[in-house]
């Protein structure tokens, strides 16, 4: 407010100082990549005299003589220019790293300069070139050590988000926090495939301000039993004080295709094949093609399609003396490269803030949403459009001579359903948070911020006769209502100029409820009627709810002493409902110190070092992410399951755990981050190294304890290694400039504790996993562990496998499993390149991961030669062993190992590495004079491609996709692939308009 | 102005302080109750025995899996689905990651876990009103459904007591709940295991309140039926001649014409109820969806193989009790409600306790007697044959073949097939199937592997040979 203020007594002051001025400069402001900046201070040096620039950027004043004009503004480095005998004096505040900017940390801001904590923050500024569809994939490449894998192509999917690797196995999300309130980030839909829904598809990318990714100890301590998978705090856009409204107005288009396409058998191919299988087999020695069904149809080729992905985003954003706001609207069409996979987006949001006296303030962040997804199952499904396109016969048809769809039984018949089935998701949501803020007394600030996350996800389905003789209905509405209340209070003193201090106390209690409300039933009379109600029998009538609380208290101390010796401290102590009474609450803490190296004299004579940092952290934080919420407690569970016959039965649900406890994370630090050569270069650099102890796990019990698994606090994990960021000014003028940046992630991860009790032949412990992989000690979190295939024997045509003895064998068992590669890359990353001369501008994204493997569990169905006459198989099954010195993909016809060929081994593991254009853009922004007669201050044009390039191993060639994760969020299940859809090749075009 | 500011905030603060007070405390399971307070009453203590039978409802356990594998691992179903776990085992081709089993290792256990739990701690529950004979009663379900479900779990995953009397390995014999301490069983012997069947079955007569006719709960007759076929398997004629005849020569009666599939009634001593809102089906099974044809809603991956086909006589009014699929193939119409998934669970019936103890008189009787016949007739005449006649059969080996094939023809579908065979040294499949040799009583892929994910945890388990 004291600076609002201010502002006002400079406007009047320059006003009275006018009266005598000699003369009067103008100028515009812009950034570094030409956009106009409204609302930056200009003042004369020594002087509380200026003014701020309007909307367009311009700025008017009258100054003495001699005068030096002092340029700030928010994220840029200040600016002096003497006025000389110069009247019109533009300046770019552009050319400056983002190390001057605010950093936006857990419950407050830093200075980047000061802070001792490692956070990667993502602006608007670095997405706004970017088709970004959803808040995760704003991260893709813009962030050392974040990992994103999109895991699926099918609009909606939900990506991975992993920071500095893998810690946990039950759950190993970051942490999302929108404007202070974290997110409910679990997947609420139906269980319809492998691929899970993204609970953030929500939110709309084109509202974010900036995305702060908090990776180290210092940075995520203050979010205690939930940051040791990292933080990540997304803040949207808000107005400013003083400021005309500024609308924009965003509308792209774009073009949807598969990147990949597996080639799949004909009817013909397949008819001669299934003959020869069946001679070859002995089980049919007459069988000729002929006696197949006749027909054909190209399944996969009905169900790919070009999509459509259309937005149109309109907002406003500008501010009075004492209030501020940002409203803002985005409808947003999508439509897959397959059928059965389109939806729609609407949002609103509307931000606020308002100083009612000189010391209290309040405001409001309120996002609303719908979605819409009208859809078919996904992947690890023979309901999913490709899976089951690729499963199909080729020689069955989806509807009978009549035209009539007819039901093909399991491997679904996906064309009739998307037809004439109804599957409808709808999502509503509402984020946000109002609070109040207020000066007790100098530097010491109250703020109350109560917060909300409501979902709800109300699902639909509707089976005609068919599908579902007589016909189904089935409707499910999930209720997520999260509200939370915080209470911060907040000390700045300067002590002395030498000696600043801060120090943060606060509180937060967070419930989280939800409800369930399903209903099904069977009987229709017609299709016609869509709702359970009109159907015969209900056969699903149930109400389930669910709780869970979290409450906190939390502190911060920061001091520094002459501007360059920097220390932090944080603590934090969290009580969570999900955990046993004997370990209830716990507490966590950081922390870490930083030295400007670049103010001490002996490197202030160095002119090609600008900033020079280096800091340390050291800290502990936590996870409680696990399936369930009482999974600390012995419990009988109610229902249907154990119901019977009309009485109500309980049956042993789960097995106690008291002691059970959330993942303790101990994370240690060192950044060192530089500013070269007039801030042209500059470079963060980090190691660090992340000890998870007893981290949990559904550790699966012998069966013969009647429960299948039981949660516990099992192992201990490292993950160390190191984040590197990289950019460069390379070309910086005012009509040309080219930046690029270079992310690397260099990791490891080790399991570096499990219990003994359970090994594998070769003596390791191990843990969960899939039957492809599992945590290993020694070894990574997500491991191969596979029989070795070596391939097909020229002279027999018999398939080989590798035994525990290495030697060739014809019929491995379990026991012949080896530990492979590992689904984690050693390294992902990114090179980002922004040129812009003159009116045009160009940007290209690169990511790339390598040192990872990818299991295609697929496979098994597809390349299985013993599916014929059963499965829909690949065109490589083609090239069948036949006379001795045959050098063939598949065992002969008459192998003995013609069953057994697919099964799992090395065989379907894969080398996952690879680079791959991410995007391009190229774009046109109209010149100021060409638009001056209209109400447009500013226009650009923009074409952008999207997965137009990849590099990758020979699955690339397989048809399929290296960027797959078919265990969804579960960290157990990496790198996996059950016909995942491939991601999506898009071609888009797009206008934005300012005025 | 100011001080209404101040007021407001001083306030909100501490609502939001005080508001939250020991909630963490407050927040409960909603769906489930301790494990304390499971047994804490009379009411709990029922809940978990009706529990045990909820289980059973499972696919995997009462639901249909272990029964259809039966069925087409032999000569009754020509098992044409595509789930590739089932696929290996009809092809005699299993590996011992085969999920399906594991489900079946998982689900089984899991009953009888249930079983453990009531059995060990219904005579602790509080409550004067809760009566030792009630009390008995509970046990004594609970100890049937252990019994039924330990009896088809070994008759799955051991070799039959004929291979090496009885003293091969079988399965871990468990007779407590889990209290949390894990514990590596190793596998008992079959003999071990029937010792428990019998004990518990014996326990159930005994404990259970009289010839209970409702078949959707325990009763004393399906108890004896169940002892009887106990005794068959073992080759113990004479005591399942004793059992068999105390239910059918007692109170219990078959159904008097092949109507009674669709009634239910008298015919079924014991049935898994399943109703459209409570039943073991799911998307990957169940007795209609394995049984029914696609166009019905059904799967359709277990029609009547050519040779079960050929087995009926064309005037049979079972055969007729079948319909043919758009596929061309026959499926049994005794599960034929794929919309709905209601269908009897036929566990154990009257007409089992009438072959059972034709079987076991056939083998203790050194001739053929008219008590023989009658037993024999009584399921024929009812399916619409002519009645057999002491001497249409020259000898007594005559008499059990045709008690055998006639077994075969009433209870087709409901998973004694694979028994009555490899009990009677007979292969699985007919010769002339590519697995005929495979299928020999002692072969190894007549029975399934102990699953390898329960061995990886269990150091103790013995694998089968072969796996």
């Amino acid at each position: 407010m004291s600076r609002i203020l201010l502002l006002f007594v400079m406007f009047f002051v320059g006003f009275a100082f006018s009266a005598i001025a000699q003369r009067t400069v103008t100028g515009t402001v812009t950034d570094d990549t030409g956009e106009t900046l409204p609302g930056v201070n200009v003042v004369i040096k020594g002087t509380s005299t200026g003014t701020t620039t309007d909307v367009n950027g311009s700025y008017s004043l009258s100054v003495p003589n001699n005068a030096v004009l002092v340029f700030s503004y928010v994220g840029f480095e200040n600016q002096e220019v003497e006025v000389g005998a110069r009247s019109v004096i533009d300046v770019s505040l552009g050319g400056v790293t983002e190390l001057q900017e605010v950093l936006v940390v857990g419950y407050g801001e830093q200075s980047q300069r000061f802070s001792t904590q490692s956070v990667s923050t993502v602006t608007a500024a670095n997405i706004k070139n970017l088709p970004v569809l959803s808040a995760q994939e704003a991260l893709q490449g813009q962030a050392a050590g974040v990992q994103m894998v999109g895991s699926s192509g099918i609009i909606g999917a939900r990506p991975t988000v992993r920071i500095r690797g893998v810690a946990s196995l039950e759950g190993a999300e970051p942490l999302y926090v929108i404007d202070g309130v974290p997110l409910v980030n679990v997947d609420n839909s139906l269980n319809a495939g492998g691929t899970e829904m993204n609970p953030l598809a929500t939110i709309n990318p084109s509202e974010i301000e900036s995305v702060s990714v908090l990776k180290d100890a210092a940075a995520v301590a203050i979010y205690g039993s939930r940051g040791s998978n990292g933080v990540i705090l997304i803040n949207t856009k808000k107005g400013k004080r003083n400021q005309e409204t500024v609308f924009s107005a965003d509308v792209f288009t774009g073009w949807v295709e598969a990147t990949q396409e597996r080639e799949m058998m004909n009817a013909d191919q397949y008819r001669e094949y299934s003959a020869n299988a069946y001679v070859g087999q002995g089980d049919d020695p007459n069988k000729t093609p002929a006696d197949f069904r006749q027909t054909s149809f190209d399944w996969p080729g009905a169900v790919l399609r070009t999509g459509r992905t259309t937005n149109y985003s309109l907002s406003a954003r500008g501010g009075s003396e004492n209030t501020s706001f940002y409203v803002g609207g985005t409808y947003f069409q999508q439509e897959g490269f397959t059928i059965g996979n389109e939806g729609d987006r609407i949002n609103f949001r509307l931000n606020m803030d308002h100083s009612a006296t000189d010391n209290l303030r309040f405001g409001a962040n309120v996002g609303i949403t719908r979605l819409e997804f009208d859809r078919l199952f996904t992947e690890n499904s023979t309901f999913a459009p490709l899976t089951s396109a690729y499963l199909q016969v080729p020689w069955v048809e989806p509807a009978d001579e009549n035209g009539e769809f007819i039901n093909t039984g399991f491997i679904a018949n996906v064309i009739g359903i998307e037809a004439t089935s109804i599957f409808l998701q709808i999502q509503r949501r509402t984020t946000g948070n109002v609070y109040v803020e207020w000066d007790i007394l100098e530097g010491l600030t109250a703020k109350s911020d109560f917060g909300v996350d409501i979902g709800q996800n109300e699902e639909t389905q509707r089976y005609p006769d068919v599908f579902s003789p007589g016909g189904s209905g089935y409707k499910r509405i999930f209720q997520d209502n999260k509200h939370l209340i915080t209470n911060t209070l907040r000390y700045n003193k300067d002590i002395n100029d030498d000696m600043r201090f801060s120090i943060l106390a606060g509180h937060s209690y967070e419930i989280n409820r939800n409800e369930i409300i399903a209903v099904e039933g069977n009987g229709f009379v017609s299709d016609q009627l869509p709702n359970v109600a009109s159907a015969s029998t209900p056969t699903i009538t149930s109400a389930t709810g669910n709780d869970w609380a979290i409450e906190s208290m939390f502190s911060r101390l920061n001091y520094s002493f002459l501007d360059r010796y920097l220390f932090e401290a944080t603590v934090r102590r969290d009580g969570s409902s999900r955990f046993g009474t004997n370990n209830r609450y716990g507490n966590f803490w950081a922390v870490s110190g930083g030295w400007i190296l670049s103010e001490e004299s002996f490197l202030s004579g160095i002119d090609a070092i600008n900033l020079l940092k280096l800091k340390v952290s050291y800290g502990t934080s936590g996870n409680d992410q696990m399936g369930g919420n009482f999974r600390s407690l012995g419990l009988y569970g109610a229902g249907n399951i154990p119901s019977y016959n009309g009485n109500a039965g309980i049956e042993p649900s789960n097995p106690s755990n008291p002691d059970l406890t959330w993942e303790e994370t101990t994370q240690l630090d060192v950044t060192l981050t530089a500013g070269l050569f007039d801030n042209r270069v500059s470079l963060e650099a980090s190691y660090y190294i992340k000890d998870t102890d007893g981290f949990l796990l559904d550790v699966p019990l012998p069966q013969t304890t009647g429960f299948t698994s039981r949660t516990e606090n099992i192992g201990e994990v490292r993950n160390k290694g190191i984040d590197l960021a990289i950019t460069g000014d390379i070309v910086r003028s005012s009509d040309f400039s080219i930046r690029s940046t270079l992310n690397l992630g260099f990791l490891n991860n080790e399991v570096t504790s499990l219990p003994d009790d359970n090994q594998d032949i070769q003596g390791n412990n191990f843990v969960g996993g899939s039957d492809s992989q599992r945590a290993i000690q020694g070894h990574s979190i997500n491991q191969f562990y596979l029989i070795n295939y070596v391939g097909i024997d020229p002279a027999t045509g018999e398939a080989q496998w590798l035994d525990a003895d290495g030697e060739i064998t014809n019929a491995p068992v379990a026991d012949d499993r080896q530990i492979q590669g590992s689904a984690i890359p050693d390294l992902s990353g990114s090179f980002r390149t922004e040129v812009r001369y003159q009116d045009f501008d160009l940007g290209f994204l690169f990511t790339f991961v390598q040192g990872n493997e990818v299991f295609l569990s697929d496979m098994r169905f597809s390349d299985n030669p013993d599916n014929f006459d059963s499965f829909g198989l690949s065109t490589r099954l083609l090239d069948t062993w036949q006379q001795p010195g045959d050098v063939a993909y598949a065992p002969g016809f008459e192998a003995t190992t013609f069953s057994t060929f697919a099964q799992r081994s090395t065989q379907q593991l894969f080398d996952g590495s690879y680079v791959r254009l991410k995007n391009i853009t190229l774009g046109y922004s109209m010149p100021n004079n060409f638009l001056d007669n209209t109400f447009i201050d500013r226009a650009r044009v923009y074409v952008m491609g999207t997965n137009l390039w990849t590099f990758a191993s020979d699955l690339w060639d397989f048809g399929v996709e290296p960027e797959v994760n078919g265990g969804a969020s579960n960290p157990q299940i990496q790198g996996e692939s059950f016909f995942a859809a491939p991601m999506a090749r898009t071609i888009s075009v797009g206008v934005s308009l300012g005025f | 102005m100011k001080k209404k500011f101040n007021l407001i905030i001083i306030t909100l603060a501490v609502v939001a302080f005080v508001g939250c007070k020991d909630k963490l405390e407050e927040i409960v399971p909603q769906q489930s109750i301790s494990d304390q307070l499971a047994f804490a009453d009379e009411t709990g203590a029922t809940g978990a025995t009706i529990g045990i039978y909820g289980l059973a409802q499972d696919l995997e356990v009462f639901g249909s899996m272990p029964a259809v594998i039966s069925d087409f691992q032999s000569d009754n179903v020509n098992f044409i689905g595509s789930f590739p776990t089932l696929n290996a085992i009809n092809n005699y081709a299993t590996l011992a990651n085969n999920a399906s089993i594991n489900g079946i290792w998982r689900d089984n256990f899991e009953t009888i876990l249930a079983a453990n739990a009531v059995i060990t701690n219904v005579p602790d529950v509080p409550g004067d009103g809760f009566t030792q004979a009630e009390r008995d009663a509970l046990i004594g379900e609970a100890k049937f459904m252990r019994a039924a479900v330990y009896f088809q779990m070994v008759n799955l995953f051991a070799h039959t007591y004929q291979i090496e009397n009885g003293a091969n390995d079988a399965l871990p014999l468990i007779t407590e709940p889990f209290t949390g301490e894990v514990v590596l069983y190793s596998r008992a012997t079959l003999n071990e295991i029937h010792a428990l069947i019998e004990q518990d079955l014996l326990d159930a007569i005994t404990a259970l309140p009289g010839d209970d006719l409702a078949p959707s709960r325990a009763s004393v007759g399906a108890a004896r039926t169940l002892l009887s076929r106990l005794y068959l398997y073992r080759g113990d004629f004479a005591a399942a001649a004793t059992q068999a005849s105390q239910v059918s020569g007692g109170t219990y009666v078959p159904a008097v014409d092949n109507g009674y599939w669709a009634a239910g009634g008298s015919e079924f001593l014991f049935t898994i109820v399943n109703t459209a809102v409570d039943n073991g089906e799911t998307g990957s099974g169940g007795w209609n969806s394995y049984y029914e044809p696609a166009e019905q809603g059904g799967r359709g991956d277990c029609p009547f193989s050519a040779d079960l086909l050929a087995a009926f006589d064309p005037a049979d009014a079972r055969l007729a009790f079948s319909e043919v699929g758009d596929n061309g193939e026959t499926y049994t119409l005794k599960f034929n409600d794929a919309s709905t998934d209601v269908s009897f669970v036929p566990v154990v019936r009257v007409t089992e306790a009438y072959l059972n103890h034709a079987e076991a008189l056939g083998n203790t009787s050194g001739t053929i007697t008219q008590e023989m016949v009658d037993l024999l007739n009584m399921s024929r005449t009812r399916a619409g044959l002519t009645r057999f006649f002491i001497a249409d059969f020259a000898t007594v080996g005559d008499y059990l073949t045709a008690v055998l094939n006639e077994r075969r023809l009433e209870l087709a579908f409901e998973g004694h097939r694979r028994m009555d065979l490899l009990r009677n040294g007979q292969n699985l499949r007919p010769a002339g199937d590519v697995d005929f040799t495979a299928s020999a009583p002692g072969q190894d892929q007549t029975i399934l592997p102990i699953p390898q994910q329960e061995r990886d945890l269990n150091p103790n388990l013995t694998q089968n040979n072969g796996y």
